[in-house]
């Protein structure tokens, strides 16, 4: 079976800098598929071409088997594909459930409904989402109010509520406890038992070693390796890419 | 101070009354400040005046046209929102303001400096309205702004717009069409500002480019900011207030301008949400109060 996203030579060039140079990706169906690279290497890129914030330069990408590429955000995530954002970006100034309500009200905005139906008749799906992610007893706070770890929370929360099949976090690990990630560890993988696919960007290598079922290697927008944790943790290439290696060193093995 | 006269103050109030809640569908729930409402407050006084004088359509005829005109208009006037924002927005709604009380000062279309007059008073059972009659006809429009904007509040569309106005980024990423959300905002609160010049074109019976000029933009804008952006109580508590304290106060009248200035600055320094918006020293107290008188009075029953 093919993918449920897939790419081919996607390309991203600002000037004369190839943030994201022909990657071809495939991800299947219900997998927890990591992103890695150096700082630099085209990762958030690659993710905003994916969910439309960007229009690649070149290549194509395919949603289940549907070609997306030049479609803006809000049409796909119609389709199914959610994101969160590296840098958070909760509502601050609406409350936490009004936030998940937010995304809820996708099925709505582009309908008759729109000045029309009332989210409040939304709250008891809000607030099974909101248990769902463990923010409950916070649905009357702004979500401003929030540390940090709970507003990541909150963004994945935002996230499920689009009923998304495919979602897409951007380094939803940056910034938390050793706690929090053992939490965020038991959401994501709550989140793929319920049969969503999971592609995730982090630099925290010990939780996408743990945590992903397969790994793409990005260095200067480019793949340098696929496979599973295990491979891609000796491979040399990626060893190189994240430790550098002395130009004397590369004359002796070349 | 008269009957009539107290009518008179009556129906302003209830016209900029219906200009600050349509500014806050703009400003308070999308965020988009507009310098420039004063302009569609023009456009549906001039549309109705019109209308009236050179097409022979009575006030309520011209009146659900008027809303229409104005709404279209808000939708054209928006498409700079599309392009540009925050201060940018701001400075080009004053531009807009501007360029619309230009064309109605250059084309004679619209009657030049001399304006449009002998716009007669809407007529009921075959006679034109009384003051008081027209005080009602005012409260009557005032009370379906507030209702059906209320209504508004509690849709979808007003989360849309609320979302889109703290973040593009973020809503587009919720499934929001940014840019239609936009348009949708523009053109709801310019239809509302459409009735408000419609009630003032046939009450004031002439209407001359000066009555929509920027000055009158930062009253409207004023007034929102001092009541409280975001709240329909606010945008309401703040016309009446403002639109009040000069009649009480005679000698202010020459200052009006002065205090609106002082008063924005001074609300956006110590009070951004205004006296009665969310968060807010004075809501804040009312609220606890509430809460407080309601707990009691659950004690009581049990």
């Amino acid at each position: 079976m093919k993918g449920i996203l897939e790419t081919h030579d996607l390309s991203k060039h600002f000037g004369g800098l190839k943030a994201v140079d022909g990657v071809d990706l495939q991800v299947a169906e219900g997998e927890i598929h990591g992103i890695i690279g150096p700082n630099g290497a085209g990762k958030t890129t690659l993710f905003n071409l994916i969910t439309g914030y960007l229009k690649p330069t070149r290549g194509r990408i395919w949603f289940k088997g549907r070609r997306i590429d030049g479609l803006g955000p809000h049409r796909i995530v119609k389709l199914g594909i959610a994101r969160t954002f590296q840098i958070v970006r909760p509502f601050t100034e609406l409350t936490v459930l009004e936030n998940v309500l937010v995304a809820w009200g996708y099925r709505y905005y582009d309908t008759g409904k729109v000045f029309w139906g009332r989210y409040g008749s939304a709250r008891e799906e809000g607030l099974k989402i909101l248990e769902f992610a463990g923010l409950k007893e916070r649905r009357n706070l702004p979500a401003g109010a929030l540390p940090i770890g709970l507003q990541r929370r909150l963004e994945i929360a935002r996230a499920i509520a689009l009923n998304p099949s495919l979602l897409l976090l951007d380094e939803p690990a940056a910034g938390l406890t050793e706690e929090e990630i053992t939490q965020l560890k038991e959401l994501i993988r709550k989140i793929v038992a319920q049969g969503l696919t999971v592609i995730l960007v982090e630099h925290r290598m010990r939780f996408v070693m743990d945590i992903c079922a397969r790994i793409t290697v990005l260095d200067r927008g480019r793949v340098i390796a696929e496979g599973q944790p295990r491979e891609i943790a000796t491979d040399p290439k990626v060893i190189e890419a994240y430790l550098g290696v002395s130009k004397e060193a590369k004359g002796v093995t070349s | 101070m008269t009957l009539g006269y107290a009518l008179t103050i009556g129906v302003f109030i209830g016209i900029f009354t219906i200009l600050t809640v349509s500014l806050n569908i703009l400003t308070g729930y999308a965020r988009q400040v507009s310098l420039g409402h004063a302009a569609f407050f023009g456009i549906g006084a001039y549309s109705s005046a019109i209308l009236a004088v050179k097409c022979g359509l009575s006030f309520w005829a011209a009146l659900p046209i008027t809303i229409v005109i104005t709404a279209l208009v808000g939708v054209f006037l928006g498409l700079p929102s599309l392009r540009v924002s925050h201060d940018f927005l701001v400075l080009s709604t004053i531009g807009l303001n501007f360029i619309v009380v230009a064309i109605f000062n250059y084309f004679p279309f619209f009657g030049g400096s001399m304006g449009i007059i002998d716009i007669p008073m809407p007529r009921l059972l075959g006679r034109p309205l009384s003051n008081l009659e027209y005080f009602i006809l005012t409260l009557s429009l005032v009370f379906l702004t507030v209702l059906t904007s209320y209504y508004l509040s509690k849709t979808w569309g007003r989360l849309a717009m609320e979302a889109m106005g703290e973040d593009e980024v973020a809503a587009k990423s919720m499934g929001i069409n940014v840019p239609k959300f936009k348009i949708y905002a523009f053109a709801i609160s310019s239809a509302y500002a459409g009735i408000a010049g419609s009630l003032w074109a046939h009450y004031v019976g002439s209407v001359f480019p000066h009555n929509f000029s920027f000055d009158r933009s930062v009253a409207i804008l004023s007034m929102l900011v001092f009541g409280g952006m975001g709240t329909i109580r606010g945008a309401v508590f703040g016309a009446v207030l403002l639109r009040l304290i000069p009649e009480f106060f005679r000698f202010v009248e020459n200052y009006r301008m002065l205090i609106y200035g002082g008063l924005l600055v001074l609300m956006i320094m110590f009070q951004p949400m205004g006296l009665l918006g969310k968060g807010s020293f004075i809501w804040n107290g009312i609220e606890s109060l509430l809460s407080r008188l309601r707990s009691r009075g659950m004690r009581a029953v049990e």
